[in-house]
């Protein structure tokens, strides 16, 4: 088992492996079956492919995949570096055992090796589990977006702040090194 | 044919007046909506077939006509909302406008709503996904939405009457205080009950392409923005009224340089009150976001405006004075309010829209209590002495000024002015002090104790341990401080008022937590409670008083305004938190020998409140 990270109550936390057709259609159906958003495969294909170092699945003792968080980094209108957590889906057998914790923290832990300066994603406002889990880490709501989802609920844009470029108007930061921009 | 031309006018609402993130689905995989045929067209051709109906005596006639009656209405919305001729800020006899098709639209959909149909003959798959597949499309076919009868004929009778009513209230207007009494009480307050093709509508019909409000051949953005400026530092300003007159003693080149900075300033102007005359139709998450944006822009203004106003009276003696003859730079002061104005709203307006966790409470409150207070100070000294200074002007300055000159043309010119001044302007002057003062500074300086009344009452939910402000999220992996800045981070790079820090609001909220003893915690709980129940009852006289004010006061408020479920709602929020008040109470007096025990039997539910800026927190059994 190559890319394994860690083990947890039996459970092992991989980073994804791009060359592992099976891994990528166990993801896809995942996310198809327990995301009520509607995702292209083409969506997470961008992330995988752009960023398989920040994706991270748990497999269970039969080598299935139960869950799965996806992530990128980029650099935010050239001034800070900003991580966006796409996905995050438990099997629902699995879940209330702290496994998307544990792939939220290995995800922030490791952003903040590459420095990220903010991490952000967005939530259906009326996803009481994932905002329960978000904000117990201190992800605040800085935005309410409307009608943002299909099924035409609102969502928060939730933003973890790591550095002090996370709380300054973009218009007061200066630009990025070039080499991190491109 | 007319449902696709009714679409084809949604299409262009929701392409040209909304967001790409609202709900209407834009893509049209290249159909055709009829848009080279005018609504008129369609509505004639309506007319004919309902002839037709009717002389052929065609069965369920009735039904088929209100059916066709309604898609006709809902054409005629496009074909006349940009025609119809609003008396806006009109002061003569207001014109009744002809707008009996909506309440025929809404009577016709009453009518269709007593109907009952037969949906199993409704032929299945009518707009299926294969025909989705063929059409231009690139996106994933979908199954069609299922909305059901009656909330479509809903959705269709409650367009029919919200056009209707901000037409007809539009046409009212005879004041700028009016207008903004419009513009927030009876559009922005209750803009979620709005639909999403109202709003768009909306946005069409108040500011035209030409930049014309309402379509008035009078009004546009360039003297509302004189207006909406005069309407709270008074009339008569120097430098919004005739400026190159006042500056023809000067040198040809000095006067260019001024007056093309002049235009440059006056151009920013307009383009802040665009902006936030834009946000009154959004929906309130794109609101928050315009106002967070108009922050840096009005703040900028600010800077120039300060600048431009200083230099011209500094260098050449132009511009409005206090009394005391110092500068009063009047529009910089319009600038400053409307930029607090909207750093409050954007604050306040996040308990609404449930941005805020229970521990970030405090820390909001306090800060909308800073702003409050620096708005009502500024009402109070600067806003009030610059009117002050324009009457002391008009009064005395310019009576001097004739006494002096020798009798000619110019002394019969000077004397005419101040006919005018005195017959017209002074009047004016003395209106806007009285309205800012009885009404504006009124209603700011109430929320102000309202806030502070809820924040002691916060605080001693604090001191027996029910919440603790000091603490954040259980396994943050960032810092408070961090935290503090992101939550204020729309207002951190506003320089006036004074960004407060995050030592500043350490300090604030360790003063929250429990005392050293039980005794003094007691004792600081019960003189929190008093001091909040009495400002309340303060605030409960003033809201009263100010109600009263909005009832006698027919000039600056709009008929049916809304202002008054605005203030009935603070009256309800003071209502709510008097009852958790009184429950505390309780329990502290049946708990006082030891407070401790208090948290470990309750705890506390946070929901929104009555009033949109009055979260409530209620004490509940665990
Ligand atoms: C949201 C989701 C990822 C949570 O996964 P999970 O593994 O069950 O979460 P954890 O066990 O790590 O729980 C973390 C915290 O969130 C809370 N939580 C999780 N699900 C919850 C729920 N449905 N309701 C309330 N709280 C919930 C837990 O109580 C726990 O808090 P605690 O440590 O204080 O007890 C999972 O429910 C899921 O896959 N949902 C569908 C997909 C989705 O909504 N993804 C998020 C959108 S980006």
């Amino acid at each position: 088992m190559s890319n394994l990270l860690r083990t947890i109550n039996n459970l092992t936390y991989h980073r994804f492996d791009i060359n592992d057709q099976d891994e990528f259609k166990q993801i896809s159906k995942l996310i198809a079956i327990h995301l009520s958003e509607p995702y292209s495969i083409y969506v997470y294909w961008y992330f995988l492919n752009n960023w398989p170092q920040y994706c991270y699945t748990v497999k269970n003792d039969k080598s299935v995949i139960i869950g799965v968080i996806i992530s990128k980094i980029e650099p935010h209108r050239e001034v800070r570096m900003r991580g966006y957590i796409g996905m995050l889906v438990i099997d629902p057998e699995y879940r209330k055992m702290g496994i998307a914790s544990n792939l939220v923290k290995l995800t922030i832990e490791n952003m903040t090796q590459d420095n990220v300066d903010e991490i952000m994603l967005e939530t259906e406002v009326i996803n009481e589990g994932a905002l329960k889990l978000y904000e117990s880490f201190g992800f605040l709501r800085t935005k309410r977006l409307y009608r943002y989802y299909l099924n035409t609920h609102d969502a928060y844009r939730l933003i973890l702040p790591l550095t002090d470029k996370a709380h300054t108007r973009i218009a007061f930061l200066p630009q990025l090194p070039q080499e991190q921009v491109t | 044919m007319g449902l696709c031309k009714f679409i084809d006018f949604v299409l262009h609402i929701a392409k040209n007046l909304l967001y790409e993130e609202e709900d209407i689905t834009t893509r049209n995989m290249n159909l055709d909506f009829l848009s080279g045929i005018s609504p008129q067209f369609l509505i004639q051709e309506i007319n004919e077939v309902i002839e037709w109906i009717i002389v052929n005596e065609v069965d369920q006639a009735n039904v088929i006509i209100a059916q066709l009656k309604v898609v006709s209405n809902l054409m005629k919305i496009e074909a006349t909302i940009l025609a119809t001729p609003i008396q806006f800020l009109n002061k003569d006899d207001n014109i009744s406008l002809n707008l009996n098709f909506y309440t025929e639209g809404i009577s016709q959909v009453g009518q269709l709503q007593n109907v009952e149909y037969d949906e199993s003959v409704i032929p299945e798959g009518a707009f299926s996904k294969f025909i989705q597949l063929d059409m231009e499309n690139k996106n994933i076919p979908l199954e069609l939405n299922d909305v059901p009868l009656d909330t479509a004929l809903t959705y269709i009778k409650a367009i029919f009457e919200t056009v209707e009513r901000f037409i007809r209230e539009a046409n009212e207007i005879n004041s700028i205080n009016q207008l903004q009494d419009y513009l927030e009480y009876n559009i922005n307050y209750p803009i979620d009950t709005f639909s999403v093709f109202s709003r768009g509508l909306f946005q069409l019909f108040f500011i035209r392409d030409d930049k014309s409000i309402f379509g008035s051949l009078e009004y546009n953005l360039t003297n509302l923005s004189t207006e909406l400026i005069e309407n709270l530092v008074g009339k008569n300003t120097i430098v919004l009224n005739n400026l190159e007159s006042s500056l023809s003693q000067l040198k040809d080149s000095t006067r260019n340089d001024l007056m093309s900075r002049y235009v440059g300033v006056l151009q920013d102007m307009e383009g802040g009150i665009y902006h936030n005359l834009t946000v009154f139709g959004c929906n309130p998450c794109r609101q928050q976001q315009l106002i967070s944006k108009g922050l840096v822009i009005w703040d900028t203004l600010q800077v120039g405006w300060e600048s431009f106003e200083v230099d011209l009276h500094q260098s050449y003696g132009i511009g409005d004075e206090f009394a005391t003859g110092e500068v009063s730079i009047s529009v910089t002061s319009y600038i400053y309010y409307t930029k607090i104005k909207m750093m409050m709203q954007l604050l306040l307006n996040g308990f609404e829209l449930e941005l805020y966790k229970p521990f970030e409470i405090y820390l909001i409150l306090w800060y909308g209590d800073y702003l409050a207070q620096n708005l009502v100070d500024h009402l109070q000294n600067r806003v009030t002495r610059i009117i002050i200074g324009k009457i002391e002007h008009l009064e005395t300055v310019i009576p001097k000024r004739i006494k002096k000159l020798k009798a000619g043309v110019k002394k019969e010119q000077l004397k005419e002015l101040n006919k005018y001044n005195h017959e017209v302007i002074l009047p004016q002057l003395t209106a806007t002090l009285n309205y800012n003062q009885d009404y504006l500074t009124k209603s700011y300086q109430t929320l102000l104790t309202l806030l502070r009344a809820n924040m002691k009452y916060l605080a001693t939910l604090s001191k027996i341990g029910l919440i603790d402000f000091t603490k954040g999220p259980s396994h943050s992996l960032t810092s408070l401080e961090h935290l503090y800045y992101l939550r204020l981070k729309p207002w951190s790079s506003i320089g006036v008022p004074n960004f407060p820090t995050y030592q500043n609001y350490q300090q604030i909220i360790t003063a929250t937590l429990p005392e050293r003893d039980n005794r003094s915690t007691l004792f600081r709980c019960l003189e929190l409670l008093a001091s909040s129940k009495s400002g309340l009852a303060t605030c409960r006289k003033e809201y009263e008083i100010i109600l009263g004010y909005i009832k006698r006061d027919t000039r600056n408020f709009v008929s049916n305004s809304k202002v008054n479920e605005w203030y009935h709602e603070f009256i309800s929020s003071i209502d709510v938190l008097e009852e958790n008040i009184g429950l505390l109470s309780k329990l502290i007096s049946q708990n006082k020998d030891d407070l401790s025990k208090i948290n470990k039997e309750y705890k506390i539910k946070v929901d929104k409140g009555v009033h949109r800026y009055i979260p409530n927190l209620s004490v509940v059994p665990k």
